[in-house]
């Protein structure tokens, strides 16, 4: 044997692939443990997404609970192949999100017309600047260690490609591979979440 | 030319310059597959320099969440460092059962068999649907023409069990006490005493699981100062 064996090879860049995951794969096969794993994954970016988009925090519990029950009940919809399930977990919160929002402005038009007999404007929500931000922390996130400490370095230090290979003490050429494996990853999840 | 690499890409989304500028511009300004790629990259740029460290360290929802999400869908597994609170271990209830475990056995089975009957009845109507888990209905054990209705609620951030009954006959050398038990019947948490004829509402103890204790009980209890249960029961339902 020699050492040569002992460095990372290929399959350290595939583990770094995003691809339909063991846990995507169980969950829309029905593993209940899966659901489980997903909420302990998932829960505090659904969690975030709904808390900022909701003015109760009580409402936020509710709308997370929904989203993780209806993602359950509706898991064969879920194909793994064609996106990631944060991803699809995001696209139901955003729906119950919606919903609740538009349910909460009915309601305040209508108490508006028993006391004032006049509609009420009700202050509009933006849940999809966001979503953006929470998808793209949470891939970022996600990323493995190296390009996402790059990519911290760039968006946060403000570093240039130079500088940032000479604080990670990494050869230019990796830390440009790192940078652009890690806009690629963050971009497609921001895609995905617009699609 | 060819297309710009994706480092390139990445470089000028990043706001930094290429290593052949002058080659880059020339192919950005007559290629728009180009420049629509870099106008993706740099969007999510401009979402990643407008992070904040609140978006970089999400909390976890509360654990009372997870509850209500294994309870509506009826499966197991309990939030992290939560599991079934067993009150009966503190209490002298634990030494004493009228029953015994082989008469409550019985006593579930029976119980069991009176709910597949179809005793149980999801009702899906209420004034505030989204406070409601879920709600059954509690048939007499035995004759009688008591009925009830058993709803798990979400209140105060927690679940709290909430009856409503009719009929219960109101006695004077006894009360009302309201359970929650497991299948097995060897497991009973007491929720306090009930008026016949109000609306009771009980929270549970943050991590208790009705899942594992989804028999609702009332029970008939005199005033003997003996906290067990009497073994004596008025009506019963079951949680999904």
């Amino acid at each position: 044997m020699t050492m040569t064996n002992v460095r990372p090879g290929p399959r350290h860049t595939l583990r770094v692939m995003p691809s339909a995951d063991d846990l995507g794969l169980r969950f829309a096969d029905g593993d209940e443990s899966a659901l489980r794993r997903a909420y302990d994954e998932h829960g505090a970016l659904i969690f975030a997404y709904c808390r900022r988009s909701l003015a109760a925090a009580s409402d936020a519990e509710d709308v997370t609970q929904h989203t993780f029950v209806e993602a359950w009940r509706a898991r064969e919809g879920f194909d793994p192949e064609r996106g990631s399930l944060a991803g699809w977990l995001l696209g139901i919160a955003r729906h119950k999100v919606l919903d609740h929002v538009r349910s909460s402005e009915r309601r305040a038009r209508v108490v508006a017309r028993v006391e004032t007999q006049s509609a009420v404007t009700a202050p509009p929500a933006k849940p999809d600047a966001v979503l953006d931000r929470l998808v793209v922390a949470d891939a970022l996130a996600r990323l493995p260690a190296e390009q996402r400490r790059a990519l911290e370095l760039a968006f946060f230090d403000d570093l240039t490609h130079p500088e940032i290979a000479q604080t990670m003490a990494l050869p230019l050429g990796t830390v440009k591979s790192h940078i652009r494996r890690g806009l690629a990853r963050l971009r497609s999840r921001l895609e995905e979440e617009s699609s | 030319m060819t297309h710009c690499d994706d480092e390139t890409l990445a470089l000028l989304a990043l706001g930094e310059p290429p290593t052949h500028p002058a080659e880059v511009d020339a192919h950005l300004d007559e290629c728009a597959e180009c420049r629509a790629a870099l106008e993706r990259l740099r969007e999510t740029v401009a979402v990643g320099r407008s992070l904040e460290p609140d978006d970089l360290r999400l909390p976890a929802p509360p654990d009372r969440v997870w509850d209500r999400v294994a309870a509506q869908l009826d499966i197991a597994g309990e939030a992290d460092g939560a599991d079934v609170v067993d009150l009966r271990a503190h209490s002298p209830r634990h030494a004493r059962s009228g029953l015994g475990r082989r008469g409550w056995v019985a006593v579930a089975a029976a119980v069991l068999l009176l709910i597949t009957a179809g005793a149980v009845v999801l009702v899906g109507r209420d004034s505030n649907p989204a406070s409601t888990v879920q709600e059954v209905a509690l048939a007499p054990v035995g004759s009688g023409s008591a009925r009830g209705s058993a709803r798990l609620v979400r209140q105060d951030g927690g679940l709290a069990v909430r009856v409503d009954t009719t009929g219960l006959p109101a006695a004077s050398d006894a009360y009302y006490e309201l359970w929650l038990m497991n299948p097995d019947a060897n497991s009973f948490v007491s929720l306090g005493p009930l008026v016949p004829g109000t609306s009771t509402v009980r929270p549970l103890p943050a991590g208790f699981s009705v899942k594992r204790n989804p028999f609702v009980d009332i029970s008939v209890q005199p005033f003997d100062g003996n906290p067990a249960h009497s073994s004596v029961s008025a009506l019963r339902g079951r949680f999904a």
